[in-house]
């Protein structure tokens, strides 16, 4: 019985002009949404390459590897064509210096503003948005609208069980939804292969499972129109309930909860902590000159009563020793920078993670946060991003320090001197005075790795709570039908 | 001699949550071949009656039996025997004539029918030929009233329940509509059918039951009508007066 409400349900919508048309769209729009993406990734990926292309030139022209203009670039991933994430709002490389820390500069949005406006235009925005509209512009009136046309109580009048109507209304009202959503993922995947892009299987993993995760979040939605429509009486009361519901949802608690977090767990921006740490400095360095004065006030006082030879031989005789102990002296303080520098930055991402943390425990009571929080950590544009290659171009500024210092290079001119090793050496001479590098031999960056199984373990949580969200709106939906007044 | 009524009523009571008494005590049965109309205003107790009579709504009191099946203890069961055209028939907009009888048929059991048998019952109803494969969104409501009989006859239920059918037709789809019944009634048919129109019921009715307030106030075979004036005897019943 249930399989002929099911093929009644799908043969309703797709005979209807409305489901076409508005149906027809959303595929439209993810398509589009897919195109766009897979556009902006090319020229990502060749903005990407021709980047490196000129530093290496730029490199191969320099006689002294401490002239290379070092930098890690940030590798365009192609899961951005489905979920932006963060991606935009990242610094797309990092100089490597040894003066400065790692930091991920001109995110895409600093360099054009106007991306910023449309950042929006990713596949998960319009399954975010419109196919969650979608689904519930095509279930508000499942129940109540049969009931008001009466064809309920017809069907009713016939031997079928409440649970077999339900259970066809909703399989054949998700298979009609499904059915475009499907397609227009298909037809994106087409267009991947089509386009030439490069996808290994981990990747095309991560897209099955993007997909799934929209699947399971349309499918959220749907379940939730057939329960509010099994629950209210008349399709205008159930459609407004519905649209109240949606923009709580989809609008409201994932931007409220951040503001909220924001509110209970204030943590200083990166220009506060940054600011603090060059008075920290300043400090440091006044305290180090001030002493260093005093010290050489000190060591000339014995001098005051000698004669001048005897005061020249005193200083000849007792420099090495001075000089060494204010080397000691400034690495001392060098090394107290970096460690407050470290400390503080560690203490920053730990608060911003606790805030994030929070945040997103009060936005998962939505199933539009828990399934942009999925699809992030799925492609890997989640908030983790920019830690996981600040942390990869870490290790590469040590790698890199290593190998610039065995070739003898200083590293950023004065300052060479706080590094390890190369004593207090300020050469800036290469072995070999005129000849070019060989930037062959530079080590290259590596990006972080991010595997299928990483992806999936980072958003199996999220993924989860949508399958429970979905599961307790299904018995909703059919608890609430089986209640439901049919007169 | 009486034959075993094909829809029977017993004490039928209902008492809603909000302790309006819709039904008090209703009894009634329909033979095969009789049409039987529930005459009554609005509020009379009509829709309650034959809510009941399909499951829709509990009793609170009495049993509704369809085909000697009680609907309360076996809903699915006694449902096969039962046909039914509501007081609104909208069907689905978006499917055709035939889709729509298409769909109901196969709910009431009957599976594999030809779009010539579809046809010919629409054929039957009296429906345009060139509406058949038509969306529903366009038809008026008598055309859509018409596929609704196609629906309640396409199931050859022996039971067939219609709610103010007539309500709503021009007097022409009325009178079409009316000889569909009688049709029906001559296949053997138990038809129950619920009206505020005298006319009508004192045409179509083998038997007249007067309701109000929830109450069966009397029942009247077409014989016992001949020699009454009917719309008299619904004035004076309903306001409490037995007729001389
Ligand atoms: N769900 C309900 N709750 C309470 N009272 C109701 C309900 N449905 C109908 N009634 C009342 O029961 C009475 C009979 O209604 P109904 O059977 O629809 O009358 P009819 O179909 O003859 O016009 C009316 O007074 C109506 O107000
Ligand atoms: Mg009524």
């Amino acid at each position: 019985m249930w399989t002929i409400i099911a093929e009644k349900e799908l043969k309703e919508h797709l005979q209807s002009a409305r489901f076409i048309v508005t149906a027809g769209i959303s595929m439209l729009l993810l398509i589009a949404s897919m195109a766009l993406g897979i556009q902006h990734y090319k020229g990502r990926v060749a903005q990407h390459d021709q980047a490196i292309q000129m530093m290496l030139e730029t490199a191969a022209q320099q006689t002294n590897w401490n002239m290379v203009p070092a930098a890690a670039y940030r590798k365009p991933d192609v899961m951005e064509v489905f979920v932006n994430g963060v991606n935009s709002d990242i610094g797309r490389f990092s100089e490597i210096t040894l003066m400065r820390n790692v930091r991920l500069v001109r995110s895409e949005f600093s360099d054009d503003p106007m991306l910023a406006v449309f950042q929006f235009l990713d596949p998960t925005f319009v399954v975010l948005i419109v196919l969650s509209l979608l689904a519930i512009l095509f279930t508000y009136n499942a129940v109540n609208g049969e009931k008001e046309s009466g064809t309920l109580k017809l069907v009713f009048a016939n031997g079928i069980s409440r649970a077999e109507f339900i259970l066809g209304k909703l399989a054949g009202g998700w298979v009609a939804l499904l059915v475009p959503v499907v397609l227009a993922f298909l037809i994106g995947g087409l267009m991947l292969i089509l386009m030439g892009v490069e996808m290994d299987a981990a990747q095309w993993g991560k897209f099955g499972f993007f997909v799934l995760a929209s699947v399971l979040y349309f499918t959220c939605f749907m379940l939730i129109g057939v329960l509010v429509s099994a629950f209210t009486g008349r399709s205008s009361v159930s459609f407004l309930v519905l649209l109240v519901l949606w923009i709580s949802a989809v609008l409201i608690i994932p931007k409220a909860s951040t503001m909220l977090a924001g509110q209970a767990m204030p943590v200083a921006t990166t220009d506060e902590v940054e600011s603090r740490l060059a008075s920290f400095a300043t400090q440091a360095r006044t305290e180090f000159f001030g002493g260093m004065q005093q010290r050489w006030r000190e060591r000339f006082r014995p001098t005051e009563g000698m004669k001048p030879e005897e005061a020249t031989q005193y200083q000849a005789e007792n420099r090495p020793a001075w000089e060494k102990e204010d080397q000691d002296a400034r690495q001392e303080m060098e090394k107290k920078i970096a460690d407050h520098t470290a400390r503080s930055y560690e203490e920053y991402y730990n608060q911003k993670n606790r805030q994030e943390q929070l945040a997103f425990s009060l936005a998962k009571m939505s199933p539009a946060s828990m399934f942009q929080l999925a699809a992030m950590k799925l492609a890997g544009t989640d908030t983790g991003l920019k830690r996981r290659y600040e942390d990869a171009m870490k290790n590469y500024r040590d790698q890199y320090t290593k190998f610039v210092q065995q070739k003898g290079g200083g590293f950023g001119g004065m300052r060479i001197t706080v590094g390890r090793g190369s004593g207090g050496s300020v050469s800036m001479g290469g072995s070999q005075e005129g000849t070019k590098i060989d930037v062959g031999e530079m080590p290259r960056f590596q990006s972080p790795q991010y595997t299928l199984g990483e992806a999936l373990t980072a958003s199996l949580f999220d993924l989860g709570l949508l399958t429970i969200f979905n599961i307790l709106a299904f018995v909703g939906a059919f608890i609430a039908f089986l209640r439901f007044d049919m007169r | 001699m009486k034959q075993q009524p094909i829809i029977e009523a017993e004490g039928l009571t209902k008492v809603y949550e909000d302790g309006h008494c819709a039904l008090d005590h209703v009894s009634f049965g329909v033979q095969p071949g009789e049409v039987f109309c529930l005459l009554g205003g609005n509020g009379a107790g009509k829709t309650t009656t034959i809510n009941i009579f399909l499951g829709f709504l509990p009793q609170t009191e009495g049993t509704a039996k369809i085909h000697g099946v009680d609907m309360h203890a076996d809903p699915l069961e006694a449902k096969k025997h039962v046909a039914y055209l509501s007081d609104v028939v909208m069907l689905y907009p978006n499917f055709t004539a035939r889709q729509n009888l298409d769909f109901f048929a196969r709910l009431g059991g009957k599976r594999n029918l030809t779009k010539e048998q579809y046809y010919s019952v629409l054929r039957q109803v009296g429906l345009q030929e060139m509406a058949f494969e038509q969306k529903l969104k366009g038809f008026s409501k008598g055309m859509r009233q018409k596929v609704g009989l196609a629906i309640a006859i396409i199931k050859e239920a022996p039971a067939i329940i219609l709610d103010e059918p007539t309500s709503g037709l021009d007097p022409k789809a009325a009178n079409e509509f009316q000889s569909m019944i009688l049709h029906l009634r001559s296949q053997g048919r138990a038809i129950l059918m619920s009206t505020h129109d005298i006319f009508r019921a004192k045409e179509v009715a083998d038997t007249v039951g007067i309701m109000n307030d929830g109450k069966m106030l009397t029942i009247k075979s077409r014989k016992e009508l001949e020699h009454e004036d009917l719309e008299k005897l619904y004035l004076n019943y309903i306001h409490g007066k037995v007729a001389a």
